[in-house]
Order: C-alpha cells, then structure tokens, then sequence
C-alpha cells in the first residue's frame, strides 16, 4: 500500500467529499427512530458507514498532505481527452430525460433528438456524421418507439 | 453428475443453444471492443431477458461472461488496447508477437490457452460445487456475516488502486443500499423526504448507472482515441506437440485463475497477472517475456478464463459474488426471483447444473466462433463510438424504466453513472463498490439475526471456528498492508540506497 498519494488534487477532492458525505449520512440517521424490539435498530448501519466513509476520506486526506504542491509524475495520453464533451453528453441525457418528465416531448421525439445531437457533439459536426445520425434518431426513436410498446409492451412516457 | 449429463443434454437443445450462442457471439464482440465490457453487455440486457425462461435468460448471461473474457485478447493483441481489464497481461506478449509480424499465432496461442483455462475452472466447478453448498448449508447468520464482510475486504484489498480506496468504494456501495423501507422493521430510513425513495435504489438501475453510463461518459472523454488494426488477423494454432510444451504453465495459469476467482471479488486481471509473474519465475527463458513470448500470452489467457469458473463457484455455492461480473449475474437471478445461495443446489439442482453445463458448453462454443470469425472481428472493432453511445444510453433509459415505469430510475442511472465516473478517475475501483452494494442486504439481515440470537453481542464472531476463521482472514487482509509499508519503511530508512531500487 503506498504510503503517499500519486495524485494529490482528485484525493483532495476525494477526502472532502468523503467527509462531507459522511456528515450529511450521519445527519439523516439522526432522524430515525431508536429500535423497538431488535438490538440493532434502523439507525446503526447508516451510523456505522458514515462513521467507516469519515475515517476513510480522512485517511485520504491525509495522504494527501506529502503529495500537495507536488505535480503527478505521468506518462500524457496519446490522444486529447475531451471533458467538455463529456460534460456535454452528460447534460444531453439529463436534457432528454426532462423533456420526458415534464412532459414536454413523447418518447419517439426525445430520443430522436437526442440520438442526433449526441451524435453530432460526439462525432463532431460534418454532413457524413449529420446524415448517419439522422438515420439513427428516426431508427431509435420512430422503430425504437414501436419495438418496446408494441413488442415488448413498455408503457413508455408519451 | 446424472444431474450434469442431463443439464449438457438440455444445453444442447435448440432454444437454450441459440440463447448461448447469443451470449458467447455477442459477449466476443463487446469484450473486443475497447471501452465496452461484459458488465455492460449483461446489464443492459437484463430487463429485456424479463420476457424469457429464467434458466434461459441465465444460460445466455453466462455465455456473454465467457464470451466477453475472451474477446478482449483479440483487441489486445491487434490494437495493444486490452478490450476488457483481463487482459491487460494479453497485451504485453501479444502485441510485441503481432508487431514481429504473428499476430495470428498470438491469436491462436489465446485463444485454444482460454479454452484449456476454461475447462480446467469447468472441472473445479463440477467437482466442488455440491460439497461446498453442502458445507454452506451448515452456515449461521455470523458465518454468513463474517464471509461477507471477509469478501467486501478481500476485494478492497486486491482490487487495484489503494486499500483505503477499496475499502471507501465497498462501504459507499453499502451505503448505496440503505435507503428506504428496511423491511426488518418497517422503518423508512434516508429518504429525505422523497416519496419516490421509499423503494430505495432499485438494483438494475444502480448497476446501469455504475457499469455503463460511467463508461459511456468515460468514452465520450475519450472520444477522441482511435484505433488501427495491425497485420493480418486470421488466427494459426501452434502444432499439438507445441501445446505439450505449454501443457504445464497452461494447468498451472488456469488452477491459479480458478483459485483466485474462488477469492470473493477478485477479478480476472489479478488471476492473469499472478499467473504471469508464476509463469515468468518457473520460465526457462524469463527475460523473453515482454517480448511476445508464447508462454506469457497462454499463462494470461487460461488464467483469466479459468477465474471466471472460478468466481461462479462461491456465487453458485454460497450466493458471494467471485466478481463484479458475478455481483451483476447475482442480481440477474434476485430479479428472476431466484433465491441465490447454498439452498439453491437443493431446492433448484437442475437449474444450477444447467448455468454449469452452459459455462462448459460457452467455453467450447467461444473456442469455435473465435477460431472462425476473429479477423471478422478484428476489422469491425475499430469503429467509431460517436454513433454507438447515444444508442447504449438509451437502452439504459428503456431498461431502468421499464422496471417500474418512472423516471426517478432513469435519473438514478445518470446519478449512479456520475459518481462512477468520479470515482473511477479518482482511482476509486468500482467492484468493491457493486459488490458492496448487492451484499448490502445480506450482511445487514444476518448481522441482525445473529445479534438477536446472541442477545446482541459480537462475541460469536470469534467463538464459531468457521466465522472466527472468516474474521481472522479479515483482519490480516486489513492489517498485513500496514505491516508490510512499515516494514518497508523502516529498511529504507536503514538503507536508503536499497529502498529506491523498484
């Protein structure tokens, strides 16, 4: 087990949210009842694991404190990785669920639009990536549509 | 072993042999894809396997594990990109042999040494599934807290990255698992206030959440890493008397894969690595490994097979996942209404022998495909994923809502896909985290009857010799790191020199 961290920003991070989580855990188990007839109660467990995730996001942490200051010793990746992308597709999906939720668009256009934007910020905007993705948003969301509540008898948001 | 013959018979069948062939076929070609793996392959057809026959739906999922295991050698041979983390130890002799210009003898020595492994592990799991359910069957509730808190620390321990780390990953999955009704009580616990959060997190959307939209998101991160197939990839086999040659290292490799997949949740990466470290101190010619050795590519290949015999032994026998794979083929069974666990070789036999007739049947079948199509495969696993995640994800959205028909599971998935991807950059591994998860319940209920059988004291997990034994593996698996770093630390301080060597 090495004794220092080998990337001291993300286990900073870790540390903190392991501790904060640890907190809002033990804060939501103090609102459960005591136990009526088992020695265990419905509070212990929660108790116990936010007390295990405090101590363990402070060990973390407190590899960390070697590390700080220092840059990870690391070999770059062959390719340029792509957060803002990510971060995009994330909020495409969370986008094309709400949609859903609030009722704003049935199944078969939501997932059309998205099956196409998705495509177009994953593959990178040209007419060759536009087109194939067009195929595959009529595809997923018109057959998509038909195959899951005419086949498999989903009742999917409409 | 009637039980076995009757169960191969069944396989063999038409219906249940075109689900395996499914399985195996399509596990191949997703183990061989870079980026996608049979944790997600098994996870999203899970709601859809709800139509079918249990036992069928089961058979198909063991041949996607088999088949998944063993695609990722063809990528990790032609692209040095292991398609699944098993064969990772593939690509350091694999690669070097297709770059000498053989990839097709890298391919056949991995493919006929996963086979060898496969059967080895298929041997082992004939043999002691019935005695160890047997066994199990004598097992308390503090024997079945002490093994599940023994598998949660022997995974955060072996599990890559830092114990801490693994240890943090299983009590977040636990944790995952609270709230809601406890059903122990009636008690509705960490809910906040949200209705919704009365059932808690379902299982299926936790796990699509964890296993496939973290790596869809980790994909498209990655969107822009491509890759080239190199040389011919038509797969040649090594002649019979070559195999002789390996016949050691290949029982060897595939005895240490099925051991270790025995281990509660240590994957088939570990196997294959220890098994190439064994093959490389007993090697007559240890400084050709690295280089495209033939015996690296056949001790990483049977090894990684055979640990996935090995980890459905403990699933099987007792209901304690072998894997992350396994965590996902245990709830594949809860959400078949299947009561996984010793009680299930009495209660289910020909069920169980038929999943152990499939996985000896999918090794075969994997051998037959892969041999046949694998420069079919090769040429269509460099494809571009820009089209292929937005189509994954919503198979995820179809499969969590389909569950109960509400998007609160949906948004489970997207919640449960962020923190994976978190905590998967953060080196936080996520089998102890699924593990945790799915073993939540067990190690709550049985700590609970045991407390109440022991009027609420602990001491039986040191008086019972098998939960003594089970708390002792723990606490040394916990303990031993710390000895060792200190240990390490006090040689570097007596002789600096020595400390920095690697």
């Amino acid at each position: 087990m090495p004794s220092r961290s080998t990337m001291p920003v993300g286990d900073t991070v870790l540390g903190i949210a392991a501790l904060a989580f640890a907190a809002f855990l033990f804060w939501g188990s103090l609102d459960i009842p005591p136990p009526f007839f088992d020695p265990l109660g419905s509070a212990a467990v929660p108790k116990g694991c936010a007390v295990i995730i405090g101590l363990l996001g402070g060990a973390v942490l407190f590899r960390t404190l070697p590390g700080l200051g220092s840059r990870p010793a690391g070999e770059a990746p062959a390719f340029r990785p792509r957060p803002d992308i990510a971060a995009g597709f994330v909020v495409l999906t969370a986008a094309y669920v709400l949609m859903m939720e609030m009722g704003w668009m049935s199944f078969r256009w939501s997932t059309a639009g998205f099956v196409f934007l998705a495509g177009l910020l994953l593959g990178g905007p040209s007419v060759p990536v536009a087109l194939i993705s067009l195929g595959l948003a009529a595809l997923m969301g018109f057959g998509g549509q038909y195959l899951f509540t005419q086949v498999f008898f989903i009742d999917l948001p409409m | 072993m009637g039980g076995l013959v009757d169960a191969i018979f069944y396989v063999l069948t038409p219906v249940p042999f075109l689900w395996l062939l499914l399985g195996v076929s399509s596990g191949i070609f997703v183990g061989a894809v870079p980026g996608l793996g049979g944790g997600m392959l098994i996870t999203l057809v899970m709601p859809l396997t709800f139509y079918m026959n249990s036992t069928n739906a089961l058979i198909m999922m063991i041949g996607m594990y088999v088949g998944a295991v063993s695609g990722g050698l063809i990528s990790a041979t032609l692209l040095r990109m292991p398609g699944t983390p098993s064969s990772i130890i593939t690509t350091f002799d694999g690669y070097p042999m297709a770059q000498k210009g053989e990839p097709g003898r890298a391919l056949g020595l991995g493919i006929g040494s996963s086979l060898i492994g496969g059967l080895i592990a298929g041997f082992f799991l004939v043999v002691l599934s019935p005695p160890l359910s047997i066994w199990a069957l004598t097992f308390g509730p503090w024997e079945y807290f002490t093994m599940v808190l023994m598998a949660l620390v022997l995974i955060a321990s072996i599990s890559q990255g830092s114990m801490i780390k693994g240890l943090l990953a299983g009590v977040l999955g636990i944790t995952a698992a609270l709230p809601g009704l406890n059903e122990s009580d009636g008690q509705l616990r960490l809910t906040f206030g949200f209705h919704e959060m009365a059932d808690g997190f379902n299982l299926l959307p936790v796990l699509l959440g964890v296993f496939v939209m973290s790596q869809i998101i980790k994909d498209a991160l990655n969107i822009e890493r491509h890759a080239t197939i190199s040389g011919s990839a038509r797969a040649v086999f090594p002649k019979f008397r070559q195999w002789l040659r390996y016949g050691v290292n290949i029982v060897r490799s595939g005895c240490i894969g099925t051991w270790i997949g025995i281990l509660p949740g240590v994957g088939a990466s570990i196997s294959s690595m220890v098994a190439y470290g064994i093959a490389r101190t007993f090697s007559r010619t240890p400084e050709k490994f690295g280089t495209g050795h033939d015996e690296g590519i056949v001790a990483s290949e049977s090894a990684n097979n055979a640990n996935v015999g090995g980890a459905l032994i403990p699933l099987i026998t007792m209901g304690i996942p072998g894997s992350p794979i396994d965590a996902i083929l245990l709830g594949a069974l809860v959400l078949h209404k299947i009561q996984p666990g010793p009680l299930l070789f009495t209660t289910n036999a020909p069920f169980v022998w038929a999943l152990i007739a499939a996985y000896l049947v999918a090794n075969l079948m994997m051998f037959t495909i892969m041999y046949f199509s694998v420069r079919h495969i090769a040429r269509v696993i460099a494809f571009n994923r820009a089209y292929l995640l937005p189509i994954i994800f919503v198979f995820c959205l179809i499969g969590a809502y389909s569950l109960s028909n509400r998007l609160f599971d949906v948004w489970v998935v997207i919640g449960f896909g962020v923190l994976g991807f978190f905590l998967d950059r953060v080196k936080v591994p996520l089998g102890p985290f699924v593990i945790g998860y799915v073993l939540a319940g067990v190690l709550e209920a049985e700590l609970r009857s045991g407390l109440q059988s022991s009027q609420g004291s602990f001491l039986p997990m040191v008086t019972r010799p098998i939960a003594l034994t089970f708390t002792i593996v723990s606490v040394i698996t916990l303990v031993y790191p710390f000895i060792a770093e200190w240990r390490h630390r006090r040689r570097a301080r007596s002789n600096p020199d020595h400390a920095q060597e690697p």
